[in-house]
């Protein structure tokens, strides 16, 4: 079993830029690349997605600079691109480039090849070109059915009406709301069954509306988009990182009494995590919030009692501060953590007793009572990267805290405990 | 017919364990007439109901094995060569999954090819030459494949590569995967 041992943390300091978020970095691109007016994309995540995507884009003729303070500044056409003379577009593995440009390119008039890597020809596209079927565009698959290599024959598409289940990749209903708006007639998105992935949703209809274009929705499961609409440049836009990746820093400082600033995320954010920063103030901390950085300094933090269902994972960072606050701390309406994969409820309050917490738990709620000292423990992950990263926290007192399993956050936040390592000063 | 090994009688497990979860004992899909397998039961309206089917003779991986200069792991040839089948969906505690599976004889070519600009990806990146066998959730480009010489379930990164283990062999990973009822399509 795989171990990592964090040795007591005397001090937190410093400062951390949270990469962009590669879905957004690919969202704001295309988006950028469609309006008329020059934009400034701020934070830009560089990696094989946003490249692939920066090809296809400069192969549909759009205007591309890399400034050396690493922003990406991008000049489109206004509306639609148009038709290049290579209509081969080869995405790689690019999933987050390959699925809004294949909704985009079924607008322009012209047939298209679309293809990518080994990896993406293995990866079914079907959902999102039954939907485009019922739109009225013309695709064949050119390899194995339901993955590309496929041809599209565009600009058949004048909106209309479109039914997608709820469950299928939220990029895929992502790819229609950003394409209808450019079409010539309204069209309407149903959703069928329940609608999995709202977050990320919320996420795509901000930024069309950040570029200018509006979306209605009734509750995610009915979409209304206005044709004949184009998007408008907004100037500046910072792309940002994931706010619930951010708590375990911001969290580190208010508990140490440090200073920590982060990157990559500031006060217009609507990330649902980005709460966080509100109970951690109620707590005690001192939070400064810019326009593409936030600080958080700490003080003497305070036990809270707050229903916390709007910020379910992020709660799992104060349940960690619980142990670091004066008095008994009750977080409620937490029935969520019972219904993940791993029972969160059970994983958090059998950990927090590892360290001498009292805990009490019921069917949503936990309430944390903090050890005089914190206990040095092993900590299980349970296969749940959140669970790693809260219990990192662990080591801010006199404890040495072992984390069993840190691999688990490979997926979300591979570099986290190196990061965390940066921002702690041990004498 | 010869005894099966752990491999195969961890597939046929799954299989029997989300056949079980369906109403109407098969699985269905979109009719393709061009990409027939020998697994489709019955086609109505345009649906395809199929159920995996057993191959009555082993694919052919020695071409790969030629290409890798090195025999192909015997877990990794049993379970491309066990059913004839389209992608069967499941879970594990890290999230969903979606096995790969071989549907018809052209599909295996397909499948070949594709394993063969993996090898080259590994060449270049001088790392061992894995397998994929299933997909991660469908906003994700992570896959998981099988080390083609120690046999364990790895998660990679097409790009970066492997990321962790996430089981000691085949059998065992097959073993806890729960079947996912979503059907492919339902529109």
């Amino acid at each position: 079993m795989n171990q990592i041992t964090l040795e007591p943390i005397s001090y937190i300091s410093g400062e951390v830029r949270l990469p962009g978020s590669k879905s957004l970095s690919n969202r704001a691109l295309l988006l950028a690349a469609l309006c008329k007016e020059e934009t400034v994309l701020k934070n830009l995540l560089d990696s094989e997605d946003t490249g692939r995507m920066l090809t296809a884009l400069t192969q549909l003729g759009i205007s591309i600079q890399h400034k050396e303070n690493g922003d990406c500044v991008v000049r489109g056409h206004g509306g639609l691109f148009a038709s290049p003379n290579d209509r081969n577009f080869n995405l790689g593995n690019a999933g987050t480039a390959i699925r809004p440009l294949t909704a985009m390119l079924a607008m322009m008039p012209g047939e298209f090849v679309i293809d990518g890597d080994e990896y993406m020809r293995e990866r079914p596209i079907h959902h999102l070109i039954e939907a485009l079927d019922q739109l009225g565009v013309k695709t064949q698959y050119l390899g194995k059915p339901n993955c590309p290599p496929l041809q599209i024959q565009g600009g058949n598409l004048r909106g209309g009406k479109v039914r997608i289940r709820g469950d299928v990749s939220s990029q895929y209903l992502t790819s229609l709301l950003m394409s209808l708006p450019l079409a010539k007639s309204d069209s309407e998105i149903e959703v069928i069954g329940e609608q999995v992935s709202k977050p990320y949703l919320d996420l795509t209809l901000d930024i069309m509306r950040k570029f200018g274009v509006d979306a209605e929705h009734e509750n995610h499961q009915k979409f209304s988009i206005r044709g004949n609409q184009s998007y408008q440049s907004p100037g500046e836009y910072l792309i940002e990182g994931d706010a619930s990746s951010a708590s375990y820093f911001f969290a580190a400082a208010a508990i140490k009494g440090g200073t920590i600033k982060v990157h990559g995320i500031g006060k217009e954010s609507v990330q649902g995590d980005f709460d966080f920063l509100q109970t951690i103030e109620d707590m005690g901390a001192k939070v400064h919030r810019d326009s593409d950085w936030v600080e958080v300094t700490g003080q003497p933090l305070v036990a809270i009692d707050q229903d916390l269902n709007h910020i379910p994972d992020a709660a799992m960072t104060i349940a960690a501060m619980a142990l670091f606050a004066k008095g008994t701390t009750t977080i409620r309406n937490i029935y969520n953590w019972r219904v993940k994969e791993t029972d969160r409820m059970h994983a958090m309050s059998t950990e927090l007793r590892k360290l001498g917490a009292i805990v009490e738990t019921g069917h949503d709620f936990i309430v944390i009572e903090p050890p005089e000292k914190i206990q040095p423990a092993h900590i299980d992950t349970y296969g749940d990267h959140r669970i790693a990263m809260a219990f990192s926290l662990a080591a801010l007192q006199d404890a040495r805290i072992t984390i069993n399993n840190p691999e688990v956050t490979a997926k979300t936040f591979p570099t986290y405990f190196e990061l965390f390592d940066q921002v702690c000063r041990r004498d | 017919m010869s005894e099966l090994t752990e491999t195969q009688i961890a597939l046929d497990n799954f299989v029997t364990r989300a056949l079980s979860q369906r109403d109407l004992g098969c699985f269905t899909q979109s009719h393709d007439p061009e990409w027939l397998s020998p697994c489709e039961q019955k086609v109505e309206n345009g649906t395809s109901f199929w159920k995996p089917q057993r191959q009555t003779e082993n694919l052919d991986f020695s071409g790969l094995a030629n290409a890798v200069e090195s025999p192909i792991h015997v877990d990794i040839q049993e379970y491309y060569s066990f059913f004839w089948s389209g992608t069967l969906l499941g879970k594990t505690s890290e999230g969903p999954l979606s096995l790969i599976q071989v549907w018809n004889t052209e599909d295996f070519t397909r499948l070949l090819e594709n394993l063969i600009g993996h090898l080259f990806n590994k060449i270049r990146s001088k790392s061992p030459f894995t397998v994929f066998i299933a997909n991660t959730e469908e906003d994700s480009e992570l896959f998981l494949s099988v080390d083609n010489e120690t046999g364990v379930v790895l998660l990679e990164d097409p790009s970066s590569g492997p990321i962790r283990e996430v089981a000691a062999n085949l059998h065992s990973f097959l073993d806890r995967i729960e079947p996912d009822t979503r059907e492919a399509e339902i529109y």
